[in-house]
């Protein structure tokens, strides 16, 4: 009997005991989370915030390492990093490279959290939350803008992609370049469709309004000649005079060289989208890898820098020009003197600047304090020389200036000029810091993209006077001393016309690649490879792992 | 010494048939008196030892300080017996003192042994038992599971850093046996599944028990795929007060380092420019001799129905490299109350113990296990003219700034503090009630509760703070991990005729809860405030300091039990056992898995036929199934939740987004590992030599592990999936010789041996191969690991070497047998070949145990026969590159080699070696009968050398590299250096 009871009581214990079911604290389930706007909000840019991320770092180390501008040499102990800028450089990648994966994985990440907030999206009630059909169909665009946007790249990079349009498909294999192509264009015209313009004069905030797709329509026919071999310049022509002329929103050219990218940029009428960045809270810092670990001095604030990225020289080591050996290449070169971009980057207070490169010697223009080198010039002026090449060992590994080599190893703590594109306030402004948003589009990409549309399509003086529509801001008085001519505008003053004005903003690759120099064409540190498939970067093998219905492209 | 039955919350030995139960019985028939004192070999008294003489019902047992005394006819035998140790038989003439030294039986057949919810003896068990006390341990080691390394057939145990006082221990059964982190072995406290091993110092322990194949640990389910290391501390014994006081000390010295070219040789070859100094880098971040000790204070006693036992300790240890160390108190009160003549046993167990390390981790790896070896890193590469020192700063340190992969270490450790503190607190109550003679109910409820408390600081003198601009940084992270269990089960124990039946069935109930936060600020006004002020940096004012706080799902396991012992003339034994657990890491539907087991046993010795032989003492086989599960991963698979993202701008607000946080698995189920044993036990010549042999398959099937996923439809890279399958075969084995056995001279020794093959059977899914082992920069050397279905773990996938040309460019051997130059030929992946195999064909272990009068000596060695090593620190300085220095070792041979290092076969060696892992000595001063002093009972003092010799052909620092886990074989670039620690120590009791 006794024995009973203990039984009773011990089986007492065991059931009182507890579920299993699971108990969260720190997140959140999406049956419980729609609850107001701001909640639909939230989800809907969480794969903007991707976006972000994916404009900048690997990504445009692709697009600018590979090509004519810019290099992350070695500089003596610093930045060798495996000899992967190197490969870049050379056009020896292979699909073993961690950053390509990075690449790969980023671009169909975005578009699986455009996917995956689309279906929650689209099976939410809106009503129920105050909100409209219309509101919908507007998010719903956004995101068939943004996932188009994630394809437009990856088409870029590596051709064919997997399509996918919900997130219940497996292990789907890649479609072929055309079917991916179809499914951009079926995209863009959804969400033409679908999102509202901009409103005029409203500020930037970084949602695709109909605008943002139509410029991406603009950018996939015109860049359709490498990706489905088929040439549609007239309709890119025709969809980039419509953005012109305002039928997707109203947009016009920031009448200052600047106004694109300074502090108040969100206000420029020349953005199409933009990503925003605040101090403290998004901040877009991209280009901090090109200053010197020092460069801070000159700036006159705290600022972390690794000292990789620079543009790549535009004369030898001994002074001579490269213009001379190679058309592409010489960034800085390119510059006329009088143009206003070329000054040194000198904040002149109330958050306005001038210039945008760091050159020469490194005084700062705030504090007049010297910035100091601490490896090959330890305790010596930094001074940012438009060359590549070990100076320091003059007189040891090499007795004159003639012997020294200029190759993308070749590298000091001063090589090369440094772009700063995004300005950098004093500390006294400091809330000013990061206040420039990301200028993902701007109205003078679609300028210049109906100039090469009409150049190619042979009308090189209407293509001649867009570009110099665009170019005479930079100079004083508009007075430029070497306008675009229907004389002297061919392919090769295209592709300088694109460096100019979009130096840094990593797109020079497709841009060479459109213009068939990518393979063919010399550069300083880079012989052509004349191997076309050099044009795609290969599916990395990390990816090949993970899915056994991956092809490789061609040649790798 | 302490018997080995101390601490077991549930005894149910075998009556002993030849033995009187009536201990205490004395007679009239008075005709001599005689009295001793009964010691184990090392001289230490047992207490409780049965005297007796069989068949007449005389008998006594020995007290706590091993004395007896007892009066007999003369003339009759005396038989001095205890359980674990061979019984001596004295015939009594005139003597009125008999000493006896009792040997111990490693062979014992009547030996209890723990196997989880209860124990049986050893001639009953039926599955693979490693049984350890403490005098088993490796002498001159510091942790529990170090003190244990090399002792169990097929146990790997290796420590993740060297003799790094902050050092892991990483451990393995039987191979790999899972493919994610949780591969170690689950480790049970006084029953307490999940305990912390930091709660226990090894003077505590009275036993480890190691259940080596499943068919014993199925018991414990779902965490049992990795084996079951039981560990059961000491309880108090009752009688007067018993003082016991250890004292170690230990000192550190450098056997053998990466050593680097000095400055002439470095200069010479130009390897790097003159900056004008000689400096000995590792010299700079190394302490010369540090010097550790630890102190041990146990107090036990009390009466029969309530005693207690408490020890402190206190450890405190330098490390090898400068600015690092570890200091450790650590507490335990264990008390057992005994009830109602025995109806009611209550123990409780509670510990407590507090750590602080002091790491030297350059701030870019914040990770454990390499923690304080980056420096090493440092010392090898940097250039020996430059020098650590510069007198014009206020802190007299050379502080170079920019890049990451520079850095002076000496200022890197110098000039910030990375200390982590860390408490661990277990308490376990346990009731047992005895309802009957046979029936008990034991309810257990015990709760653990650690914590982790870092901070960091670096001054604005520090490189970073430099490179930054910004005066300082500091911050502190709290964690705090809860776990509560509680378990009830009942036994029933029987005995009819020559049937023994025990029967224990049961429920268990645990929860995990984790939660913590972190705050952080930069730029602080004043640099000697350090971490303790963190509001006065100027980042929070900004908006710019860190803050955080996370709370972890609520884990919970739910499980119940039950297992059935049966024998039969003690010739067939069979036990069966089942255990249902759920878990709440899996979806609904998924959640409960089975876990049975059986396993049969046949005492061959026992039956008739062998009645007549004389070999054979013990001869057993044995035979077992189980099935265990794996549940190691991170909690939340199941279900899809919302986690926030950075900041966007909504409406002219500043917000911040939310999405999916993780990967969903609906479809998860139990990773479950099916295991087939086979084994015998044997001794002959009168239990001179024993052994044990088993053989083993097991099959891990639905290999739960976080893998690259296609994305879409996956949204994040990994998943959490069910992906494949894995087997492992090998075999254990032990061999015992008591080769001398004298009054004044014993020898024993063991000879344990074991071999093992892990082999990737399949991958599901999209699934083709897992690439692992990326090697860091400098270089991009890729993947040195492919896990492929169909090759065995532990294969390097490399390029083969094929020679270097005139010019020193690498040749590698193409997929199709060609040779090529590097230069002019790109290598790919499909040029890859597997190669080599890290996983030792045999794993031996060899211990000598002499006792010669007073003295003890212990010679323990190790050695692995048939591995690959990758040698990780000549393929990075062998040769030299952009003015890094250059490994002295390898310098000769390979400087002519000008080309990129390339990850081929070249770089991989034989490892085979022989260790001479410990060499102990210790004096007992033998304070027995007149030399006994008052108070002072029993005094030894030894004297141990840890790793004094290894002999190998290997090139490296140490061949002993890890073999656990699916990356075996490597040897990291940045290695602890080989060091032979000495250690004296002193015993007392009082």
């Amino acid at each position: 009997m006794k024995l009973k009871k203990y039984i009773v009581i011990l089986f007492g214990v065991i059931i009182t005991s507890c579920s299993l079911d699971e108990v969260w604290y720190d997140e959140v389930v999406p049956e419980t989370f729609f609850k107001t706007e701001g909640d639909v909000m939230a989800a809907l840019y969480r794969p903007f915030t991707h976006a972000r991320w994916y404009l900048t770092g690997n990504r445009w180390l692709a697009q600018e390492l590979s090509a004519d501008h810019f290099v992350r040499t070695t500089k003596g102990r610093h930045w060798y990093d495996g000899g992967r800028y190197a490969r870049y450089q050379h056009h020896e990648w292979t699909p073993d490279e961690s950053q390509l994966f990075d690449i790969w994985r980023g671009t169909l990440q975005g578009v699986a959290l455009s996917l995956d907030v689309k279906q929650d999206l689209g099976r939410l009630d809106y009503q129920a939350l105050a909100l409209s059909e219309e509101d919908k169909a507007a998010h719903l665009g956004q995101l068939d803008a943004l996932t188009a946007f994630f394809y437009l790249r990856g088409l870029d990079f590596f051709g064919g992609l997997p399509i996918f349009t919900s997130l219940d498909q497996e292990n789907v294999p890649r479609s072929t370049d055309r079917e991916t192509f179809n499914h951009i264009e079926a995209l863009l015209q959804q969400a033409i469709a679908d999102l509202p313009v901009r409103e005029v004069g409203a500020p930037q905030e970084g949602a695709m309004t109909k605008g943002a797709a139509a410029l991406m329509l603009a950018r996939l026919y015109f860049n359709a000649e490498p990706y489905i071999g088929e040439a549609m310049y007239e309709e890119a022509a025709a969809i980039s005079e419509a953005i012109i002329a305002g039928e997707y929103g109203t947009y016009s050219l920031d009448p200052e060289w600047k106004g694109p990218h300074d502090f108040y940029n969100h206000e420029s009428p020349e953005i199409i989208w933009s990503i925003p960045s605040e101090f403290n809270r998004l901040e877009y810092t991209h280009y901090d890898h090109m200053y010197h670990y020092n460069s801070r001095v000159y700036f006159d604030i705290d600022l972390g820098s690794n000292n990789g990225t620079h543009l790549q020289p535009s004369k030898k080591p001994n002074g001579d020009l490269y213009s001379e050996d190679f058309r592409l290449g010489s960034p800085y070169e390119k510059f006329e003197d009088t143009d206003l971009r070329k000054k040194p980057f000198r904040y002149l207070g109330n958050g306005n600047y001038e210039g945008m490169f760091l050159v020469g010697n490194q005084v700062s223009p705030i504090t007049g304090a010297q910035v100091i080198g601490n490896e090959e010039y330890n305790g010596q002026p930094v001074v940012f020389v438009d060359q590549v090449g070990r100076f320091s060992e003059i007189g040891r590994t090499y007795s004159s200036v003639d012997e020294v080599p200029s190759n993308v190893n070749a590298g000091e703590e001063n090589s090369g000029i440094r772009l700063v594109k995004i300005p950098i306030p004093p500390a006294a402004d400091i809330s000013l810091r990061w206040g420039a948003d990301h200028p993902a589009f701007r109205l003078a990409e679609v300028y210049y993209m109906l100039a090469e549309s009409r150049l190619r399509l042979g009308n090189p003086a209407v293509a001649a006077e867009l570009i110099n529509t665009v170019r005479k801001r930079a100079f004083e008085g508009g007075n430029d001393p070497n306008p675009a001519t229907a004389g002297n505008l061919d392919l090769y003053r295209m592709a300088d016309e694109w460096g100019i004005e979009f130096l840094g903003e990593g797109r020079r690759r497709t841009d060479l690649i459109r213009l068939g120099f990518f393979t063919t064409e010399a550069w300083w540190d880079h012989s052509p490879s004349n191997s076309d498939h050099f044009n795609r970067y290969p599916v990395p093998t990390e990816a090949l792992s993970a899915s056994n219905v991956l092809e490789q492209n061609p040649g790798y | 010494m302490t018997p080995a039955w101390a601490g077991i919350d549930n005894l149910n030995v075998k009556p002993i048939d030849d033995l009187p139960v009536d201990l205490f019985l004395t007679t009239e028939r008075v005709d001599v008196t005689v009295k001793g004192t009964v010691t184990d070999s090392s001289g230490e008294p047992i207490p409780g030892v049965t005297i007796s003489i069989p068949g007449t019902g005389i008998g006594t047992a020995t007290d706590l300080d091993g004395n007896y005394s007892l009066t007999v006819p003369e003339g009759s035998s005396l038989v001095f017996s205890f359980i674990g140790f061979r019984s001596q038989t004295i015939e009594v003439s005139n003597q009125t003192e008999i000493n006896v030294t009792l040997v111990e039986d490693v062979a014992a057949l009547d030996e209890v042994v723990v196997v989880g919810y209860g124990s049986v003896t050893r001639e009953n068990l039926t599955s693979a038992v490693s049984s350890l006390d403490e005098k088993d341990f490796v002498s001159g080691t510091v942790s529990p599971l170090m003190a244990i390394q090399g002792k169990v057939p097929g146990l790997s145990i290796q420590s993740t850093n060297g003799a790094d006082p902050n050092s892991n221990v990483s451990i393995q059964l039987r191979g790999v046996n899972s493919v994610n982190a949780s591969q170690g072995p689950l480790i049970v406290i006084d029953g307490v599944p999940g305990g912390n091993i930091n709660t226990v110092v090894r003077e505590d322990i009275a036993s480890i028990e190691v259940l080596r194949d499943a068919s014993g640990a199925a018991i414990y389910g779902t965490r049992a795929s990795g084996g079951v290391i039981l560990i059961t501390t000491k309880s108090a014994l009752s009688g007067g007060l018993a003082v016991s006081y250890t004292g170690e000390m230990f000192a550190e010295t450098v056997r053998r380092y990466n050593e680097p070219l000095g400055r002439d040789r470095f200069l010479q070859d130009g390897i790097g420019d003159d900056l004008g100094h000689n400096t000995d880098w590792f010299d700079e971040v190394t302490n010369d001799l540090p010097i550790s000790y630890r102190n041990v204070l146990s107090f036990s006693g009390g009466v029969e129905e309530a005693r207690i036992r408490a020890t402190v300790s206190h450890r405190s240890a330098t490390g090898l490299v400068i600015g690092t160390g570890r200091d450790e108190v650590q507490a335990r009160i264990n008390t057992d109350f005994s009830l109602f003549d025995g109806f009611m046993q209550i123990t409780n167990n509670l510990s407590y113990s507090e750590r602080q390390s002091d790491f030297a981790n350059n701030n870019s790896a914040r990770d454990d296990e390499f923690a304080n070896n980056d420096v090493f890193r440092m010392a090898l590469q940097l250039n020996p003219t430059e020098t650590p020192y510069d007198p014009t700063t206020p802190h007299g340190l050379n502080v170079w700034t920019g890049g990451f992969d520079w850095y002076n270490p000496v200022a890197e450790i110098r000039l910030r503090k990375d200390q982590r503190k860390y408490t661990y607190l277990l308490n376990t109550t346990s009731m047992v009630l005895n309802l009957t003679d046979n029936v008990s109910v034991t309810g257990r409820y015990s709760i653990a509760n650690n914590s982790e408390y870092f901070t960091f600081w670096r001054s604005a003198a520090h490189k970073t703070s430099l490179d930054q601009g910004v005066g300082g940084f500091a911050s502190h992270n709290y964690g705090q991990f809860r776990d509560n269990t509680f378990e009830a089960f009942a036994t029933y124990n029987q005995i009819f005729g020559e049937h023994i039946l025990n029967v224990v069935g049961g429920y268990s109930f645990q929860e995990f809860n984790r939660q913590g936060f972190s705050a952080s600020n930069s730029d602080f006004a004043v640099d000697g405030i350090e971490e303790n002020d963190l509001g006065t940096g100027r980042f929070l004012a900004e908006g710019r300091a860190g803050l955080g706080s996370y709370r972890d799902p609520r884990v919970r396991l739910m499980a119940f039990f039950g297992r059935v012992n049966y024998s039969f003339d003690n010739r067939y034994l069979i036990t069966a056992s089942v255990r249902r657990e759920g878990s709440s890491k899996f979806a609904e539907a998924n959640r409960w898995g089975m876990f049975p087991a059986v396993s049969l046993g046949w005492n061959i010795h026992n039956e008739s036929f062998m009645a007549g032989q004389e070999l054979f003492n013990n001869l057993k086989l044995r035979a077992g199934y189980g099935e265990t599960g794996n549940e190691g991963f991170d909690p939340g698979v199941a279900t899809r939740m919302y986690g926030p993202d950075t900041w966007w701008l909504m409406n002219g607000e500043w917000r911040r987004t939310y999405g999916v946080s993780h990967n969903q698995n609906v479809d998860l189920k139990w990773e479950t590992k099916k295991e087939y044993n086979l084994g015998f036990d044997f001794a002959i010549f009168n239990g001179d030599i024993s052994g044990r042999f088993d053989i083993f398959q097991r099959d891990v099937d639905d290999l739960i592990y976080d893998i690259s996923v296609a994305q879409p439809p996956a949204i994040h890279d990994k998943t959490t999936m069910n992906v494949g399958m894995l087997r492992n075969r090998g075999w254990e084995a032990e061999v015992t010789w008591n080769a001398v056995n004298n009054s004044n001279f014993q020898y024993t020794t063991t000879l344990i041996g074991s071999s093992y093959k892990s082999e990737l059977v399949s991958l599901w899914g999209s699934q083709t191969f897992w690439d692992r082992k990326g090697f860091p920069s400098p270089g991009t050397p890729g993947n040195a690991v492919r896990l492929f279905p169909g090759e065995p773990i532990g294969r390097f996938f490399v390029w083969e070497h094929a020679g270097f040309t005139e010019a020193g460019n690498w040749m590698l051997r193409g997929a199709d047998g060609e040779v090529f130059d590097v230069t002019e030929r790109t290598k790919t992946d499909q040029d890859k070949k597997f190669i080599g195999n890290a996983i030792p064909r045999l794993i031996l272990a060899w211990n000598n145990q002499f006792n010669i009068g007073n003295f003890d000596v212990s010679t323990y060695f190790r050695g692995w026969i048939g591995h690959d090593i990758f040698n990780m620190p000549n393929f990075y300085y062998g040769i030299p590159l952009e003015g890094r220095n250059v490994l002295v070792e390898n310098y000769e041979e390979q400087r002519h080699i000008k080309g990129e290092k390339e990850l081929s076969d070249y770089w991989i060696e034989k490892g085979d070696f022989l260790k001479l892992d410990v060499l102990s000595v210790g004096y007992n001063f033998g304070l027995k009968g007149d030399r006994a002093s008052r108070y002072l009972k029993d005094l030894r003092v030894y004297a141990t050398g840890q790793n004094l010799f290894v002999l190998t052909n290997y090139s490296g620092l140490n061949p002993e590299v890890n073999i656990n886990g699916l990356d075996p074989g490597f040897e990291e670039r940045a290695t602890y250096p080989q060091t032979r620690t000495f250690m004296l120590g002193v015993q007392a009791n009082f």
